[in-house]
């Protein structure tokens, strides 16, 4: 995909996401004025009626952060100043959110309790995280009022100090409705997420064994485990002394969600420097940890983190050209876009749709690098069906087969041992063509038996005595079916029945892990009837002089392959089937070069790895 | 009958050797081998013959162009091939007879007919004659072909648009080739008969066939009969 089709695609992405994360937000309900809280640690039960005075209390302006951990009894007491709302009667529930037992009281009037507030650890006992009470009729009215909190936080387990309290004042009906609402989309991506992960576990299990379809199953079971955490708080009450657990949980989920981002990223690609970019993750969070005490702070700090990494590693594979890259990077942007408009609903509401589209992203690459897959070993299968069938193919071929049978004639009314000679030649070279022509390798001692076989046909019938001396380190290897079998019947034809010397040599070696094969040809002759005084659209140009290639530095080490002009005249097919043969075993790593030795012969050298067969028990 | 055997398979070579001298007897004046076209064409240029055995694939090579240099010369052509795929295309060129590897004696008795026998004609007509023109083989159509006249021991093509061609064999040997719409009205002349408008008797038992661009070439008389009944009929 081009650049700027790119960019708009991303921008539309973008403009969908910001809406539907905007619509995410959740807006607290709080009064339209601020209330003032003043705090008192001891106990006293005067301090519950609205007329006392606590103006010398302490005043608390960060309602986040004031309230003492690991303390009790201690009070708290909000001013609510004049409110028409609770005239109408519209708000008459009160919601807390705090982590503490409390007693609540309204104008004096006990209201509820919330656990039991204790003068030690063991005598309390922790109430609900949240709260919700309705207001009775006689609470209402214009105010102001006066709402007094008997609280005991010992079971706090938050390694801070000072904590914060959440009161919102607000419709009953609103205000549960509203918290029945909350988990929805956490449940979806709870619901989605793990779906996902099973679907991926699935595959890595059964078809797909590979780290990233691994990876994946771990990024969608993981970010279901921080949508379960996330809900967890809205469907099913827990006490307040499991909060530090939850968040704390949450956040280390969120910072394993971000590793497995970034591992994803760079095994997919199999990008470099994966240590140093987990690594820097890792630091990236470990200092988003540190940047503050509250744990949707560092949770967000993290979710950054895993998408600045991820966008580098992303970015660079981009940049290399790799196939999906460009689904990843631009389902990550979208994520980060999404963090960057409202980071708190990240975490819970709009997790789901930013993450998700990320995840979506790297599902993409998957799938297209799958379908790859699946195309080239369609196209291999095919390949190897195709040099199968041309293999068989040379066994029929009338040049070969009816020139034989033709000759075949002649020796069986002149001389007709010589004709069984050539027929049991002929029978050996069909038996093995067909035996080894669906094979990918076949042992070295099979092709010199091939070669062994042909030689005898063609000694027979140019009357000539055509040999193969080989030099072999080791008969055990493997070789392409036919490679030195089409290599001969080159050599063959390109003497034209004028080999001074009709010797073919054979070299093998073993150099470590590495074959080197070197076939000498007698010298080719040149044709002689390249006709050029022919008119008529005839398509022969005229043909290049056999070119000398230089040997590659460590023949075949970086997968370095030279095509070749065979000596003039044909083999163009020959070499072609062996070069198809030898990529088909060993893609890329084979190397193929020919040209006149110093005395005159034609000289194929062939370097590829070695294989050989396992041994029969 | 003087012969010449283009053949690179050496036992090939020496069965047709064989089974042609079984076959002609002493009616084989000489038989030459060659297994490199070359070689081939300069005995051709020493010593004329009468009929070529040619095998295509020579060596590993693409035979067209050793065919189309065989057809434009003075004798009869017939292929010994392994590979059948083109003998249609040899047939068009101009070939009397394209035998297939392996051969059976009475095939190649049945070919080596076709070279002796008078009346005889290819399974296929050929489409293309080859003429030697300014040191190059140049393939002239037969549609293009009005009539041929016999000038010793090679032939005048004249062509419709007037041109005139010279082609190596003699008039016995192209009848052989062309398709049967061509019919030897004269001893010296191959006319194709769709391009005759008339047939004039003249006095003195002088016959001619007039052409209709008009030209008027002479009918021989013991041959004027069978002309105008295959014009009428």
């Amino acid at each position: 995909m081009r650049l700027p089709r790119f960019i708009l695609w991303l921008l539309l992405a973008a403009a969908i996401d910001a809406p539907l994360t905007a619509q995410l937000r959740w807006i607290g309900t709080d009064l339209d004025e601020r209330p003032e809280l003043r705090v008192r640690v001891g106990d006293d039960p005067r301090w519950a009626d609205p007329s006392f005075d606590d103006s010398d209390w302490i005043r608390l302006e960060d309602w986040q952060r004031g309230l003492p951990s690991r303390t009790g009894p201690f009070w708290v007491r909000i001013h609510y100043p004049h409110t028409p709302m609770l005239a109408s009667g519209r708000r008459d529930a009160v919601q807390v959110s705090v982590v503490a037992a409390f007693e609540f009281h309204w104008n004096g009037r006990l209201l509820g309790r919330n656990g039991t507030v204790g003068a030690t650890r063991q005598s309390e006992v922790a109430g609900s995280i949240d709260w919700l009470q309705q207001l009775p009729p006689g609470a209402r009215g214009p105010g102001p009022h006066v709402a007094a909190l008997r609280m005991s936080s010992w079971r706090s387990g938050f390694p801070t100090d000072v904590f914060g309290l959440n009161i919102m004042l607000g419709d009953y009906r609103e205000l549960l409705t509203r918290r029945a609402q909350r988990p929805v989309f956490s449940v979806l991506a709870v619901g989605g997420a793990f779906a996902m992960g099973i679907a991926a576990g699935l595959l890595w299990l059964l078809a797909d064994r590979r780290m990233v379809t691994l990876l994946f199953a771990g990024l969608g079971f993981t970010a279901a485990t921080m949508q379960a955490l996330q809900a967890w708080r809205w469907l099913y009450d827990y006490p307040y002394s499991w909060h530090f657990p939850r968040l704390l949980g949450i956040t280390l989920v969120v910072a394993i969600l971000g590793l497995l981002l970034v591992a994803f990223v760079q095994t997919f690609f199999d990008l470099p420097y994966k240590r140093w970019r987990l690594g820097i993750a890792a630091a990236l969070m470990a200092g988003a940890w540190w940047l503050s005490d509250i744990y949707h702070v560092k949770s967000i700090g993290m979710s950054w983190a895993a998408f600045f990494v991820s966008m580098q590693g992303a970015a660079a594979a981009v940049r290399a050209g790799r196939q999906g890259a460009r689904f990843v990077l631009g389902g990550l942007m979208v994520g980060a876009f999404g963090l960057l408009l409202s980071p708190r609903e990240f975490l819970e509401q709009s997790f789901y749709l930013n993450f998700g589209t990320a995840l979506l992203g790297c599902l993409t690459a998957l799938l297209l690098q799958w379908r790859e897959e699946r195309r080239l070993a369609r196209e291999a299968r095919l390949t190897s069906a195709r040099l199968e069938l041309e293999l068989l193919r040379k066994s029929l071929q009338p040049h070969f087969l009816m020139n034989t049978l033709t000759s075949l004639c002649e020796l069986i009314e002149l001389s007709p041992s010589q004709a069984v000679r050539q027929i049991e030649a002929l029978a050996g070279e069909f038996r093995l063509l067909s035996r080894v022509a669906g094979e990918r390798l076949i042992p070295l001692a099979q092709e010199l038996d091939l070669c062994d076989c042909h030689l005898q046909i063609m000694s027979l019938r140019q009357g000539l005595h055509w040999t193969l001396e080989r030099d072999i380190s080791d008969a055990d290897l493997l070789v392409p079916p036919a490679l030195l079998h089409t290599l001969i019947e080159n050599g063959i034809t390109h003497s034209r029945g004028r080999a001074a010397d009709p010797r073919f040599r054979a070299l093998v070696r073993t150099e470590g892990s590495q074959v080197r094969l070197a076939l000498t040809a007698p010298s080719p002759q040149p044709p002689g009837d390249v006709l050029q005084d022919v008119r008529l659209p005839a398509k022969r140009a005229a043909l290049p002089p056999p070119t000398v290639e230089e040997p590659a530095g460590d023949a075949g080490s970086s997968g370095a392959r030279r095509s070749v002009t065979p000596p003039a005249g044909s083999g163009g097919t020959g070499l072609r089937y062996i070069q198809a043969r030898l990529e088909e075993s060993f893609p890329g790593r084979w190397n193929l070069q020919a040209g006149p030795t110093e005395d005159g012969r034609w000289q194929t050298l062939i370097t590829f790895p070695l294989e050989r067969n396992k041994p029969c028990v | 009958m003087r012969l010449m055997i283009v053949e690179d398979e050496p036992l090939v070579a020496q069965r047709l050797e064989r089974l042609v001298r079984e076959q002609l007897g002493t009616a084989l004046e000489s038989v030459a081998l060659a297994d490199h076209f070359e070689e081939a064409a300069a005995r051709l240029a020493e010593a004329p013959i009468d009929l070529l055995l040619l095998d295509l694939n020579l060596h590993g090579t693409d035979g067209m162009e050793l065919l189309r240099r065989s057809v434009a010369g003075s004798f009869h052509t017939i292929i010994v091939s392994a590979n059948v795929d083109r003998a249609l295309e040899a047939f068009e060129h101009g070939v009397l007879d394209f035998v297939a590897k392996p051969f059976s004696r009475e095939r190649l008795a049945q070919a080596l007919r076709r070279a002796t026998d008078a009346d005889a004609r290819s399974d296929y007509a050929a489409k293309y004659l080859a003429v030697r023109k300014h040191g190059r083989i140049e393939l002239i159509p037969v549609d293009d072909v009005l009539y041929a006249k016999g000038a010793g021991a090679y032939s005048e093509l004249v062509l419709a648009n007037g041109a005139i061609e010279l082609h190596d064999k003699t008039l016995e040997r192209l009848q052989t080739l062309l398709p049967p719409v061509f019919e030897r009205i004269h001893k010296s002349y191959l006319v194709r008969m769709s391009a005759v408008a008339a047939l004039h008797a003249q006095e003195g038992s002088h016959y001619e066939a007039e052409l209709k661009n008009g030209a008027r070439l002479p009918v021989g008389r013991t041959r004027y009969k069978e002309i105008k009944a295959k014009l009428l009929g």
